[in-house]
């Protein structure tokens, strides 16, 4: 998506969205990943001069909406889960994908955390152990996800 | 991945540093004060900002569903016989339940003439609009559905959402072409209930669970397993006269003062896809048209 742009960012990032609200049985809503995080935390590390905290949040708003949460819940968790990455892209991107895996674990954890918190706080309670099913599936997609957006993102050579 | 170290797009790391734990505290807060704004005071001043961003995601609604319409399309292509049964089931529903509401109607006549002499001022009228249920809990710890009704078609917050067979939530958030609604059996929720049988009332809570609790009565209630609980309109939200659930175990502890009571919804509530919101804030007819054997069939399209 570096060299695809803006249209091939947007794209993905609208395709996250779908993603997030597609119906899906109970059993699997539990634990579908935090997809559009997934996303925008793949453009804090590639494309950081695109897409940075201010995304970040206008996302978390949009986020809101398709869940009901209160305007702000997930802006808050996607805005400081975007700071980090942003903080730490100098050593991430220099990292192979599956040691990206394993040191974004913590953040999908934080964000679970946040929005976790933040509904304790706005008055949602729920059962907390279910809630971090979300952090393992999301490190999951993390591999995939890599391998996926850097073939989309590979160099054309036929357009060079 | 090294390849991107030296990409344009990067920007020297040392000036962003100040810059973006500034970006970083004015964004907290801006998020910050939206949520107290949202949910603590429940400003309606944030509905504008809400309904944009819902108008500017309703591609990505129609998307998502597109799976779900392809596959009840198939079902609805693979099963001909199986229309045909249930149309002939229906038809026959139909006719029993026309001669049933011949007979209530006669009683709501009647019931509306006692009230007359008990000089109660309370008028059982509501309208229902139909909706059909877009997507039900996208977080499945809230348990929530997504109706394909508006602001444009009328639909207020608060207004009740039922079923074929019983109460099944409120309205919460309406935005100009769906609204959200929260259903009874959410943790957030409590329902003004009635004992069909004797009047005895009480609130029936939410536990997130497919089931209801009743924490409220004390052990000498008059209260059985198999219990109807209809709507009290005690609260101002539920319209009366609804079932709400069915006593289903009842037990209770030594020692504890209240009882332990289970019911479950009347509503059939993963099932379906039409709901019905129900307002009763239309002016009642008069007792002459309610009496009036010609007014019938009018009462009939806006009070079933």
């Amino acid at each position: 998506m570096v060299r695809a742009g803006w249209i091939g960012s947007l794209a993905a990032l609208s395709l996250a969205l779908i993603v997030t609200a597609l119906p899906l049985p109970d059993a699997m809503a539990i634990a579908r990943p935090a997809v559009v995080p997934l996303v925008l935390v793949w453009l804090c590390i590639h494309v950081p001069s695109r897409f940075g905290i201010v995304w970040a949040w206008c996302l978390g708003l949009v986020l809101d909406v398709v869940h009901s949460t209160s305007l702000g819940q997930h802006a808050v968790a996607l805005t400081l889960l975007s700071y980090l990455v942003i903080k730490l892209r100098g050593s991430l991107h220099l990292l192979p994908a599956w040691q990206q895996a394993l040191v974004l674990i913590p953040g999908w954890a934080g964000y679970q955390g946040v929005l976790l918190w933040l509904d304790g706080f706005v008055g949602q309670s729920i059962d907390p152990l279910w809630r971090w099913l979300p952090v393992i599936s999301t490190s999951l997609c993390w591999l995939p996800l890599s391998a996926l957006f850097a073939l989309a993102d590979r160099p054309q050579h036929h357009e060079a | 991945m090294s390849a991107y170290q030296f990409d344009d797009d990067a920007r020297p790391i040392f000036s962003r540093g100040p810059l973006l734990v500034l970006k970083l505290a004015v964004l907290l807060m801006g998020s910050a004060a939206l949520m107290y704004y949202d949910r603590v005071i429940e400003d309606q001043q944030l509905a504008p900002v809400r309904d944009t961003i819902a108008v500017a995601l309703t591609p990505v609604f129609w998307i998502s569903d597109i799976p779900r319409q392809l596959s009840n399309m198939r079902e609805h292509l693979h099963s001909r016989e199986k229309l045909i049964s249930e149309n002939d089931n229906l038809r026959h529903e139909h006719l029993r339940l026309n001669a049933r509401l011949q007979k209530l109607l006669s009683l709501e006549a009647e019931n509306h003439r006692i009230r007359e002499l008990l000089d109660s001022s309370r008028q059982i009228h509501e309208a229902v609009m139909i909706g059909e249920i877009q997507s039900t809990s996208l977080d499945p710890y809230q348990q929530r559905l997504r109706i394909n009704r508006g602001k444009q078609d009328g639909v207020t917050e608060g207004q009740a959402l039922i079923d074929a067979h019983g109460i099944l939530g409120q309205v919460i958030e309406v935005t100009p072409y769906a609204s959200t609604a929260v259903l009874i059996t959410d943790q957030s929720q409590g329902v003004p209930v009635q004992v069909n049988r004797n009047g005895l009332r009480t609130v029936a809570h939410g536990n997130g669970s497919p089931t209801l609790n009743l924490p409220f009565l004390p052990a000498n209630s008059d209260i059985q397993v198999g219990d109807i609980l209809v709507s009290s309109g005690l609260g101002g939200r539920y319209p009366v006269g609804y079932p709400v659930a069915i006593v289903e175990k009842i037990e209770h502890h030594p020692g504890e003062h209240f009882l332990e009571i289970v019911a479950i919804p009347a509503a059939r509530i993963p099932n379906g896809r039409e709901v019905l919101l129900v307002r009763d804030d239309v002016p009642a007819p008069s007792t002459a048209q309610l009496i009036d054997p010609e007014a019938k069939p009018g009462r009939v399209a806006t009070a079933q």
